[in-house]
């Protein structure tokens, strides 16, 4: 997961498919960056790589809104594939948080 | 604790060498001495044996069918093996290497390799091997851990069973060891209640999180005045009420999927919390009806509403509830075929009628063989299939 910081937002970018066995290394990166959110008022994800997700995936992602929630930021995902996009829609995600392509 | 060192040489005088080189020059070892192959095998029948020096040319058995031996038989197959031989030729020590040995030295032994090569390498083959007990020691405790939460889950889930209202017909395949699916089903009251549900991610942490969703729905029904969104909110509550993910990240041990459902009087209430979309077949007009609602995952979110959803159920009518491993190999993007079922059940529905456990065999085969699987090869994930069909 690359981290980008431009003006007000962070832009933290996908790199590889967000599937269990890449949970784990990326929660240990978030934990890096989390004390970064206070200096910005947007996260954004960027899912543009991501062809496969499971369901330890999705909850890196609604933990990551959770963290960017509890800050009080603003966050959305981005890039995410027709399918990654059914996916939240049958869990009801994009309800709860911005999805754009 | 001392060491068994096995000395096989059919010369006395070199067995008698290698014993003093290793007496001398390593501590805490013990030596069993063979003069052929039966005797090697025949002391490992009674005895613990952490190293063998192996000679190959011998009387009656030879140092190459020993070594086969060793190899062939789970009992003695990882003890480490010297090779000490005349022949040199690199063919043999190249096949003798092959074949498992873990080192080769030709005789005669120069001074070096007697004062600290061989004695070095006895010393690392042996804590090698320690390591390796260890680790299969370690190994078959969690195979056994793993077992025993097998059988727990085997007796924690509903078998095909026929109720009042409804036949219950359930293929449960989990993955190996053990995972998050449950389902369950229950009468009460002129109401019969079931449920399936997909805990994130597998093994022990999503097993023991399946137990905990049982009691809670078991729980739950107890509550005056329930329907099948209350109870997915009644859930959820509980597991904000319960678990203290304080200072935690990662919060998706207690987070699944799940579909309750409710039959009461010819009505099929139900709530959806992020399952893939179950499929009703309708016998009396050959057709499927996807039941397209949704809502969100259990444990992610507190003090969520569940929608209720109604629609009407028949005599005949057969409601298909599955979990994501029948579609999903993890590894193709496959994550939302669940349409393939639909597709399934549109093309198949009718074949309900010729036996409903028949049904789902054939209907874990038709998705084990899509997925490009062997005979021999297990889903990735758990398989828990549910049809549930009205009297």
């Amino acid at each position: 997961m690359i981290r980008r910081v431009t003006d007000d937002t962070m832009n933290l970018v996908l790199e590889h498919d967000l599937i269990a066995s890449n949970v784990k290394g990326l929660n240990m990166k978030l934990m890096e960056y989390i004390d970064e959110f206070e200096d910005v008022s947007e996260i954004i994800l960027d899912m543009e790589t991501v062809d496969n997700i499971d369901s330890v995936g999705v909850t890196f992602v609604i933990n990551l809104y959770k963290s960017v929630a509890r800050e009080g930021k603003f966050f959305k995902v981005v890039h995410c594939s027709e399918d990654i996009k059914q996916l939240f829609k049958l869990m009801k995600l994009e309800n709860i948080f911005d999805l754009e392509e | 604790m001392s060491y068994v060192v096995l000395v096989a040489d059919d010369v006395r005088m070199n067995r008698k060498l290698l014993v003093d080189i290793l007496n001398k020059k390593v501590e805490k070892l013990e030596f069993l001495e063979a003069s052929n192959g039966v005797e090697v095998i025949e002391l490992l029948k009674d005895h613990e044996v952490d190293l063998i020096i192996l000679d190959l040319i011998m009387p009656v058995m030879d140092g190459y069918k020993v070594l086969k031996y060793l190899k062939q038989n789970i009992c003695c197959e990882m003890i480490p093996v010297i090779v000490n031989s005349a022949i040199s030729e690199i063919h043999s020590i190249e096949e003798t290497l092959k074949a498992g040995a873990t080192d080769y030295f030709t005789k005669p032994l120069s001074v070096d390799d007697m004062e600290i090569i061989l004695p070095l390498k006895v010393k690392n083959s042996i804590k090698m091997y320690e390591q390796q007990k260890t680790i299969k020691r370690y190994n078959e405790m969690t195979m056994n851990e793993i077992d025993n939460a097998v059988q727990f889950q085997k007796i924690m889930l509903p078998r095909s069973k026929n109720y009042t209202d409804i036949d219950l017909s359930i293929k449960f395949e989990p993955c190996i060891g053990i995972g998050g699916d449950f389902f369950d089903c229950v009468e009460l009251n002129d109401k019969t209640w079931f449920m399936i549900a997909d805990v994130t991610g597998h093994g022990v942490a999503a097993s023991m999180a399946s137990s905990m969703v049982k009691i809670f729905f078991r729980t739950s029904l107890q509550q005056p005045n329930m329907s099948p969104s209350r109870v997915l909110t009644h859930i959820n509550n509980n597991i904000f009420e319960f678990m203290d993910y304080t200072g935690m990240l990662v919060s998706n041990y207690t987070t699944f999927t799940g579909f309750v459902g409710c039959i009461e009087k010819g009505q099929l209430y139900f709530s959806n919390a992020g399952q893939p979309y179950p499929v009703m077949y309708s016998a009396e007009e050959n057709k499927i009806f996807v039941l397209e609602e949704s809502g969100p995952l259990v444990g992610a979110f507190e003090d969520v509403q569940y929608e209720e959803h109604l629609m009407s159920i028949h005599t005949g009518d057969t409601l298909l509830l599955y979990t994501d491993g029948i579609f999903c190999s993890g590894n193709k993007g496959d994550f939302v075929n669940w349409h393939l079922v639909h597709t399934y059940m549109q093309e198949h529905g009718e074949e309900i009628n010729k036996g409903a456990e028949v049904f789902l065999e054939n209907m874990f085969w038709f998705f084990h063989m899509l997925m490009n699987r062997g005979e021999e090869d297990a889903f990735d994930d758990d398989v828990a299939l549910m049809l549930i069909q009205k009297k």
